[in-house]
């Protein structure tokens, strides 16, 4: 992976090289982010380089989601990774339990206008108008149409965070979004609202949430599940923001202006 | 320790087990990851980010390495202490 991210991989396929500029680029300057970036994708993978924007997308989620509440490690605590023999043992485990997964490629059975047809409520009530051709770039994975209805569900049917509340989230999001590797790798003011340096932190730098942002969350009012959802709607905001750039769709979608 | 409350697999009932139960049917495998228990609170928002996990990770036609590394890629770059 290192040689990989690096550029000194000398196996590697113009596909994997095509993916880890893509990766990179949506880590160091996702402000900037626009179809461009996906081209050298697709023109190795065809159709399937919508399979790796939501790949990539996925993964901004849930590395946020899992930072930003501070998930326990899977296999081994903190203190024990120092370990090499415990820390092998742990691989061992963690390699067995994956090579019992069921790994193929499951296929999609809905079709296209299925698929819409489920989507549409959900997608003209964020859009204030029918869809017409606004999706259209994702027509070749029709799947990915499901993702965007079950996050504007979890947004609109689930999240007990207040209309306005978003609107700050998505702002915010989109205000700190990396322009520059400095954004996300230096040290910066963080806003004084306990919700905007929630997702200011969570934008640039999940990694660095600390157990006293979370407290200026519980002081603000908050608890467990309203936590969550703030959880949520940064990490679903930095999925969105990268996705609707490399695919051209309408930032709106998602987003929620103040009410 | 997680910063939220989580109910795990063996206290869970209701809607919460059969979430738990479709990451099993999922995944094809008993364990229940810690990401997954993270959304106790709301088993529909649980079933919804295991689905979504299954449609970018498992769905499609691109090799399922080549999406693994475009993961591992974006984890290492965001240091995901995860």
């Amino acid at each position: 992976m290192a040689a990989l991210l690096d550029g000194t991989a000398r196996d590697a396929t113009a596909l994997e090289r095509a993916l880890v500029d893509l990766v990179r680029a949506a880590h160091e300057a996702p402000a900037l982010l626009t179809p461009r970036d996906l081209a050298p994708v697709r023109a190795a993978a065809g159709d399937g380089a919508l399979d790796y924007v939501l790949v990539l997308g996925s993964f901004h989620f849930i590395n946020r989601v899992a930072d930003l509440l501070g998930v326990d490690p899977e296999a081994l605590p903190e203190t024990l990774r120092r370990f090499e023999l415990v820390r092998r043992v742990g691989v061992r485990i963690a390699a067995r339990l994956i090579s019992r997964m069921d790994l193929a490629n499951r296929a999609y059975a809905p079709s296209w206008e299925a698929a819409m047809q489920r989507a549409a409520p959900l997608v003209e009530r964020s859009l204030g108008r029918p869809a017409g051709d606004a999706l259209a770039p994702l027509r070749a994975r029709p799947k990915m149409l499901e993702v965007l209805a079950l996050a504007l569900a979890e947004r609109d049917e689930r999240s007990t965070l207040a209309r306005g509340t978003l609107a700050r989230v998505h702002r915010t999001v989109e205000e700190v979004l990396p322009r520059s590797l400095a954004d996300s790798t230096g040290f910066h003011a963080r806003p004084q609202d306990a919700v905007e340096a929630f997702a200011f932190v969570g934008t640039r730098y999940p990694a660095r949430t600390t157990p006293a942002m979370i407290d200026a969350l519980r002081r603000d009012g908050r608890d467990d599940l309203s936590i969550l959802d703030l959880a949520i709607a940064v990490a679903d905001a930095n999925n969105w923001a990268r996705m609707y750039r490399l695919l051209e769709l309408p930032p709106e979608l998602l987003y929620v202006t103040p009410p | 320790m997680a910063y939220v409350q989580i109910v795990p697999p063996s206290r869970a009932s209701g809607e919460l087990a059969d979430a738990y139960r479709y990451m099993g049917e999922v995944g094809g495998v008993a364990m229940i990851a810690n990401i997954v228990r993270l959304f106790s609170l709301r088993p529909a928002s649980m079933r919804r980010m295991i689905r979504t996990w299954e449609l970018s990770n498992w769905v499609g036609s691109e090799p399922r390495t080549t999406r693994e590394m475009v993961g591992a890629a974006v984890s290492r770059l965001n240091d995901c202490h995860y």
